[in-house]
């Protein structure tokens, strides 16, 4: 189950980045969903200062960092998002066929933050227009933030440091 | 009206009677070439039941010719998919009419464009979009039913044995 930050306007402007550049968009998108309280104000007040390459860097750093703690970012459950109906519910009377294919194929291919954020979208009550182009751009970004993994979140070490407070002991 | 949209008609009817297995015979007639399903619609108007297994035949059957297209379902469905914009769908309903853009066989999809065509006459949107989700839901039954398949050759493929022999 995935828990809403209900931030309208963070949302709303990780969504126009998306548009534009997506490498950006997604790496803004992952902080949103894997920064815990001790990082995201500071994510927040980046993004909502405009400083979007420095937010995006920022949630980067924090979700391939070995050294702090943070969400998870996973793959769909089998059978997909069950949430992403909300989204289908928006997009289906506005009759853009194209979208409304693409939400169905990130149902069962996209990961938690592109699901999360487009979630956040309907939640803030943006345009079913807004929303279908995000979805386009979700979906064209797709198989290259696969094949680089660009929203593996690498997850902290715990055991090293276990290992570590061992050998101090022995010796 | 034309054959094809009257066999649209009684497959939407018997749908709605939730005569099932009569929904796939008819579905199947949607195959045929148009002096079949003429035959079948003329046969549904006088003895229903020999309309329902002639439809059904005519697709089990190597010697009639079927017509089976070679379409792009989102630029096929487009139009009927517009005719449903109206409609407001909650939760579960969009998200089966949206699959059928994914899953349809070649049959239903034809039977949706059919239907689409009698929208302001005897049908409403609200029955397309109804249709759409009793086929969403009945997927798996429709599949191992065997729908969208046929013994023979399908139209094109004479067509094309023809211009192949031609040049």
């Amino acid at each position: 189950m995935l828990k809403l930050r209900r931030r309208p306007e963070v949302v709303r402007a990780i969504g126009g980045v998306y548009l534009k550049e997506p490498f950006l968009g997604k790496a803004l998108a992952l902080g949103y969903k894997v920064l815990t309280e001790k990082g995201y104000p500071r994510f927040e007040r980046l993004v909502l200062s405009g400083q979007f390459g420095e937010a995006g860097a920022y949630a980067l750093a924090v979700a391939k960092s070995p050294a702090t703690l943070k969400f998870g970012n996973w793959d769909a459950p089998r059978g997909g998002f069950k949430e992403m109906v909300k989204v289908l519910e928006v997009l289906m009377p506005h009759g853009d066929l194209g979208a409304v294919e693409g939400a169905l194929r990130l149902k069962s291919e996209g990961d938690e933050a592109e699901v999360l954020l487009l979630l956040e979208l309907v939640e803030a009550g943006e345009s079913p227009e807004t929303i279908a182009r995000v979805v386009r751009a979700m979906l064209a970004h797709l198989p290259l933030d696969r094949k680089l993994q660009g929203s593996k979140v690498v997850p902290p070490v715990v055991e090293k440091k276990r290992e570590n407070a061992e050998a101090k002991e022995v010796t | 009206m034309r054959a094809k949209e009257r066999l649209a008609l009684e497959i939407f009817r018997a749908m709605v009677r939730g005569d099932r297995f009569s929904v796939v015979a008819l579905l199947q007639g949607m195959m045929a070439l148009r002096g079949e399903q003429k035959a079948i619609v003329a046969l549904l108007e006088e003895r229903y039941h020999e309309g329902v297994a002639l439809s059904a035949q005519v697709a089990a059957s190597p010697w009639f010719y079927k017509e089976v297209g070679r379409v792009d379902r989102k630029t096929y469905l487009a139009p009927v998919y517009e005719l449903a914009r109206g409609v407001k769908m909650r939760g579960e309903e969009a998200e089966k009419v949206a699959k059928v853009l994914q899953e349809a066989t070649w049959p239903e999809l034809r039977f949706l464009k059919q239907l689409a065509k009698r929208i302001g006459m005897e049908v409403k949107p609200e029955d397309l979009v109804w249709s759409m989700r009793w086929l969403s839901e009945h997927r798996e039954f429709l599949n191992r039913m065997g729908v969208g398949r046929y013994a023979g050759k399908s139209i094109w493929e004479v067509k094309d044995a023809e211009a192949e022999a031609a040049t």
